[in-house]
């Protein structure tokens, strides 16, 4: 009898300590989820900008640079990495602006990515490979 | 019980008469009985203390367990209603603001920014089975396969020389989402008849067709017989054109 007293004790508090845990992890899950607004800067997007500049895969760097112009919020010291990934985004889409006879989004484009590379003089090796990327 | 002297009614545990005096001999053995009854009664309160006592632990344990499972409940309900609810909230929006979203959208579109209105539509949970934005649908389907093919093609296109990594998974992902752009626009062709926003679904493809002719050197001619070669030539073609192989 006592046995089984001391099996049903231990029984009732290992199961209180597992429902103790559910019950805070749902509570937090629960709180976060509350909590939780619009994702303006997913973590690491500019260290994955960075890679793939750094990798030279322009295009990759270029979309992703995109949700810049889309009014994301980026933190200050990652701006420019953004900004050299939509310099490679903005010179692809000119030439097709530019080319199915859009000049006026044309012209706006060219002028962005000017901007782009007179504000950032010391990745001028960068653009250049980007500009030869789209010459060739 | 009667007093065995005055015959006055006495208690059952009266020593004496309260009214003659005389002992009241009967009740003795009442009395005694009571004194057993009350230490028995002593007793088996003791016991079960010392029950009680040595279940707490158990009783305890019981009362949270049930407590908890109450809770978990609760707890599990209250999750599984706040787990879309940044979602609901942000598709709540969209159909309070429907003007201010619909003129959003019409300015990417005027402004042939199909991908930004593809992404816009997605970035705010915006339905397009809504009856609100039911006429975007067709539109919608076309620029995800648009931003598809041009995200791809951009990728494509701007491998630096530096670029070490296989491009040639790269170069079928382009090829299957060049193909399904223009296939879903095919099949999109009839619908577009007097679709209201039609010039905008074949400036997609104008736009497309113009980065096939910057980028892969395609004519007219040339992407027609390209759109008709097998899925293996066309890879073939666009690794020459970008491997130059």
């Amino acid at each position: 009898m006592n046995k089984l007293k001391i099996a049903a004790e231990w029984a009732v508090c290992i199961t209180d300590i597992i429902l103790g845990i559910v019950f805070i992890s749902l509570l937090i899950s629960t709180l976060s989820n509350i909590s939780r607004s619009e994702v303006v800067q997913k973590d690491g997007t500019s260290e994955y900008i960075l890679d793939h500049i750094e990798r030279e895969d322009y295009g990759t760097a270029g979309i992703e640079s995109r949700k810049m112009r889309l009014g994301e919020k980026i933190d200050e010291p990652m701006q420019e990495f953004y900004m050299v990934g939509s310099y490679a985004d903005l010179m692809f889409w000119e030439k097709i602006y530019a080319e199915s006879g859009s000049e006026l989004t044309a012209e706006d484009l060219r002028k962005q990515y000017e901007e782009i590379k007179d504000s950032l003089p010391e990745y001028k090796n960068v653009f250049e490979k980007i500009d030869d990327t789209l010459e060739k | 019980m009667k007093c065995r002297n005055c015959g006055a009614e006495v208690g059952l545990l009266d020593k004496v008469c309260p009214y003659c005096g005389s002992d009241n001999i009967e009740s003795a053995g009442h009395r005694t009985k009571l004194d057993t009854y009350k230490k028995k009664s002593k007793e088996t309160v003791e016991r079960a203390d010392r029950k009680y006592s040595s279940n707490k632990p158990l009783i305890a344990g019981s009362i949270i367990l049930v407590f908890l499972i109450i809770g978990v409940i609760a707890m599990a309900i209250a999750e599984e209603k706040t787990e879309f609810m940044d979602l609901d909230i942000a598709h709540s929006e969209t159909l309070k603001n429907v003007e201010s979203f619909k003129e959003t959208l019409n300015g990417y579109l005027e402004a042939g920014d199909y991908i930004s209105f593809h992404d816009f539509f997605e970035g705010h949970h915006i339905y397009e089975t809504d009856p609100e934005y039911e006429e975007y649908k067709l539109l919608l389907t076309l620029s995800y396969e648009y931003r598809s093919a041009m995200n791809s093609m951009e990728q494509l296109i701007l491998f630096g020389d530096g670029y070490t990594s296989d491009k040639r998974s790269v170069i079928r992902m382009c090829r299957l989402d060049i193909s399904s752009f223009y296939t879903r626009y095919g099949y999109a062709e009839d619908d577009l008849e007097g679709y209201k926003y039609r010039e905008y679904a074949e400036d997609m493809k104008y736009k497309l067709d113009t980065a096939m002719k910057i980028y892969f050197g395609l004519d007219d001619k040339g992407l027609a017989e390209y759109l008709a070669s097998s899925e293996n030539k066309q890879a073939l073609f666009i690794e020459e054109v970008v491997l130059g192989e």
